[in-house]
């Protein structure tokens, strides 16, 4: 009798919320609030960070060349939300967003990308991530491919591209 | 030579150009493209005046690498349409500003993930969150207002 008396006053306990409980809130994501800003003064990443994503060295190519080749591609992939030839970067939205820094260099110019993920975080809960992406090492080197046959298919075969 | 030694050459001959004519450019066929015989000044002008006179807001804007990203309105339901701009200069031996606009719908969607908290391993924190992405328009009048517009400003530019 006591073991049954004891078992319901655990039950009404676990029932009134003692047991382990779902929060379930509303929120707004990071980007969802520079949209609703039209990204004014959207910061751009900061350099030193893009400098650790992943890369490509462009060959026999001029900055100007290397450049216009990266914004014709982001603006094939998302709305430019960021651009400033002056310091080389480049934000397009993505998903998720996608900044592009383009170094200066002589002959040689090195492509970064920096995924902006940080911006899929919850507003109320800065430390939760929203949304994972899983495979954007692949989507990296496509990206990094289609800059590469922008910039030098028009060099490769001329012929195919008179007018361009 | 024999017939199918003659077939075959026919074919490889006619197939190997039509797949070097296929080289992927990132160029998509959704974009919209125009040349103008103009400075670049001029079209850059012309596509900022374009922008304000469609009441547009401007999200990115730079000059020097000729890109502008904007949000247009259009129809009379408050809905927007994003337009991104890219303005290339004439090279060394070019008389042509060439222009490329990409339009872009966006939409919102609701998802739901699972978060472990650190509360305790049995603790799931559901999140609501508002998804937002961007798809290409393929049937975009704010793009061809766009051009018809920069038309009038710069003068008639080629497809």
């Amino acid at each position: 009798m006591k073991k049954t008396i004891a078992l319901l006053i655990v039950s009404a306990f676990v029932f009134a919320g003692c047991g382990p409980q779902t929060r379930r809130i509303q929120t707004d994501t990071r980007l969802a609030q520079w949209f609703a800003n039209d990204f004014k003064e959207f910061p751009a990443p900061a350099v030193s960070a893009m400098k650790g994503g992943e890369s490509r060295v462009f060959e026999n190519a001029s900055y100007d060349e290397v450049w216009e080749a990266v914004t014709l591609v982001l603006i094939q992939d998302g709305v430019i939300a960021h651009s400033s030839k002056h310091t080389g970067v480049v934000v397009g939205l993505t998903r998720p967003p996608l900044g592009v820094y383009v170094e200066r260099s002589q002959g040689k110019v090195p492509v970064y990308l920096y995924w902006m993920k940080e911006l899929y975080t919850a507003v109320d809960e800065p430390a939760a991530t929203l949304v994972y992406f899983p495979e954007l090492n692949t989507k990296a080197a496509d990206f990094l491919d289609r800059i590469s046959t922008q910039l030098y298919a028009g060099k490769k075969w001329k012929y195919l591209y008179a007018g361009n | 030579m024999t017939p199918s030694k003659q077939a075959f050459l026919c074919v490889a001959l006619c197939v190997l150009p039509a797949g070097c004519a296929n080289i992927p450019k990132a160029q998509s066929p959704l974009e919209v493209h125009r040349s103008f015989a103009a400075s670049f000044e001029k079209v850059w002008n012309g596509s900022m005046g374009a922008v304000e006179a469609l009441n547009g807001t401007v999200l990115a804007r730079d000059e020097s690498g000729g890109l502008i990203g904007c949000k247009i309105p259009y129809g009379d339901k408050g809905t927007d349409e994003y337009l991104n701009i890219s303005i290339v200069r004439p090279g060394p031996n070019g008389l042509m500003c060439r222009v490329h606009v990409v339009p872009y719908a966006f939409s919102v969607s609701k998802a739901v993930t699972q978060i472990p908290s650190p509360e305790g391993p049995k603790v799931i924190l559901i999140a609501e969150f508002d998804d937002i992405h961007f798809r290409k328009n393929h049937l975009s009048d704010v793009s061809n207002a766009f051009l018809e517009s920069l038309d009038e400003r710069v003068g008639q530019g080629k497809p």
